[in-house]
């Protein structure tokens, strides 16, 4: 079961959209764009551990849309595919000698601390009291940290299988890795998660 | 099967991808072992820890971002189009893409020996960075007991706005070990007992290994107890400004000597003592003018300022072949941390990434990592 926001788009709706761009109404991609920008944003942001490398990477990732949709065959899923941009996006960026040589200068207000004094980015949060609210930021906090400590493969398996519910085939697809890779490197990702997050959890 | 083939399994058995043979096998291993249970609920755990992340919205105004961009020709396009424009000439654009580019490395280059030049001779790249580097708040020292204070001062909540340099910035990673009650690195020890012996200061062109922790037979002092001012260092001042001396020369570079040499104070040190106060201020600055400048001192007044504070010195990484240090490894009272963060920025620019670097615990300490960018 597919339970993530992509997913629930059906392919027709996409399929839909496509073509009116591809028709010339340039509506058509705006409508896209709202319908998908969370979730690429998200993904981006789960993959990069950090707000503005991942709104670069969603940018990047819907201008490259932009570019290649006439080449879409609808030989797959629209969501398979914009997947698959996402994560080669934020492949590339991670694996960029500017992404790895830099030192990342983080505001400490930046990411993880009370996200409620960055405009626009409240969340509708459904903790009943503030406590609960505290300790799942901060869960969430930890957890992230411990995401970005995995290699990149294993963080994008990690994410594409436990947060989006991807199935196996479906991260093939999207990460070009073959069957038995996805497995294993799955099993070693959630493996490393544990240890990282021993005594924590 | 045993636990090591049932561990690896785990992740399979809980997707459900086991054939039928494979997953009565872990099935009939789990009901008799209770460690790999433990396992398979610990693997569950982080699997929805991991699910349950909260689902952040793209940022306000992202559809108009990419209206923009999508809207509007690459700026490389522009630019070249309106440079060709007037005179009727046509290039493909990754030609004249290179062209603009040569042009553009020819004129930073340019720039940056200019702005290197413009430097007097009073006048150091660090003494410049202190105006750009400002403070936006820090959490207070308190009075907590010190092993409260472990935990509240954590840099999460700390408050370090940190402002690029530019492209003379140099960043090196400065690990600072915070331990909690008595509990501190086996070497601080030992070298706190063998003080007349070689330092422990290790010099080498590889990335140092964070020392296991030991639970040390000398507590630290609370800072009230032993301020940082206070001639009763932890640490022997002489034999940290020895071990300065060394690592300040460039002649050492690559390996290290361990010939003592001739001690200077540092100016910039003595006046903070003076008043009592550490504290970046313009009397600060003043001092570091009379002395033609911070820069050549940076390091050597990073180090007094860990000795000051009661912390301990144990390692300086450095590549082969550079000056800087790649990284400082030195433990120091959690108490003192946030005056760490405020003095530091004094010296060049300090950056804190959880989401790469996140701190953690190991036997009762708190390590936090910082990235410290001075000038080169």
């Amino acid at each position: 079961m597919i339970g993530n926001a992509l997913y629930e788009q059906t392919p027709e709706e996409d399929r839909l959209r496509i073509r009116a761009f591809l028709e010339g109404d340039r509506t058509a991609f705006d409508s896209i764009v709202l319908c998908h920008q969370d979730s690429v944003y998200n993904l981006c942001l789960r993959l990069m551990g950090d707000r503005e490398d991942a709104a670069d990477c969603a940018q990047e990732v819907f201008l490259r849309v932009f570019r290649s949709l006439k080449g879409f065959r609808f030989r797959s899923r629209f969501s398979t595919w914009l997947y698959a941009i996402v994560v080669n996006t934020c492949r590339n960026r991670l694996n960029s000698a500017e992404f790895r040589n830099r030192s990342r200068k983080v505001s400490i207000q930046s990411f993880f601390e009370n996200s409620e004094s960055r405009e626009g980015h409240d969340v509708e949060d459904p903790a009943p009291t503030p406590l609960a609210r505290l300790a799942q930021k901060e869960r969430d906090r930890l957890v992230q940290a411990a995401i970005n400590e995995l290699p990149s493969e294993g963080r994008e398996l990690v994410i594409l299988r436990d947060m989006e519910e991807l199935s196996y085939e479906e991260i093939v697809a999207v990460t070009g890795y073959n069957l038995g890779t996805v497995k294993s490197r799955l099993a070693r990702a959630r493996q490393q998660l544990r240890e990282k997050l021993k005594g924590v959890m | 099967m045993n636990c090591d083939r049932v561990v690896e399994n785990l992740s399979a058995y809980i997707d459900e991808t086991l054939d039928s043979d494979g997953r009565t096998e872990v099935e009939e291993h789990l009901a008799t072992c209770e460690r790999c249970r433990l396992e398979l609920q610990a693997l569950r755990t982080c699997i929805e820890a991991v699910h349950s992340l909260e689902r952040v919205p793209a940022p306000p105004g992202f559809l108009e971002k990419i209206r923009e961009c999508t809207e509007q020709p690459s700026p490389w396009r522009r630019i070249v189009e309106t440079l060709l424009l007037p005179w009727h000439v046509k290039l493909p654009l990754h030609l004249a893409g290179a062209v603009a580019m040569v042009f553009l490395i020819l004129a930073t280059t340019s720039l940056t020996r200019h702005g290197r030049d413009s430097l007097g001779p009073g006048q150091s790249p660090v003494s410049q960075t202190q105006d750009e580097v400002r403070p936006t708040g820090l959490p207070s020292t308190g009075n907590s007991g010190q092993e409260g204070a472990s935990e509240s001062l954590l840099p999460a909540e700390g408050r370090v706005e940190a402002e690029s340099l530019g492209s003379q910035a140099r960043p090196f990673q400065l690990v600072l070990l915070i331990p909690r009650k008595e509990s501190l690195p086996r070497e601080i020890s030992a070298e706190r007992e063998d003080k007349g012996a070689s330092p422990s200061l290790r010099h080498r062109g590889e990335s140092t290994a964070i020392p296991p922790l030991q639970a040390g037979p000398e507590p630290l002092q609370p800072r009230s107890a032993a301020p940082p001012h206070a001639s009763g260092s932890p640490l022997p001042r002489a034999q940290l400004e020895k071990k300065l001396d060394r690592f300040r020369d460039d002649d050492h570079a690559g390996k290290f000597d361990t010939a003592p040499k001739p001690q200077q104070a540092s100016p910039v040190v003595g006046v903070a003592q003076e008043r009592g106060d550490l504290s970046p201020t313009q009397g600060d600055r003043g001092a570091d003018k009379e002395t033609g400048g911070v820069d050549p001192d940076t390091h050597d007044t990073l180090m007094r300022w860990i000795t000051d504070a009661g912390g301990t010195l144990h390692s300086v990484d450095r590549e082969k072949g550079k000056v800087l240090p790649s990284s400082i490894l030195f433990s120091i009272p959690a108490e003192i941390y946030p005056d760490l963060l405020r003095e530091l920025r004094f010296l060049g620019e300090l950056s804190y990434n959880p989401s790469s670097l996140p701190p953690f615990r190991e036997h009762g300490a708190v390590f936090v990592h910082i990235a410290f960018t001075t000038v080169d």
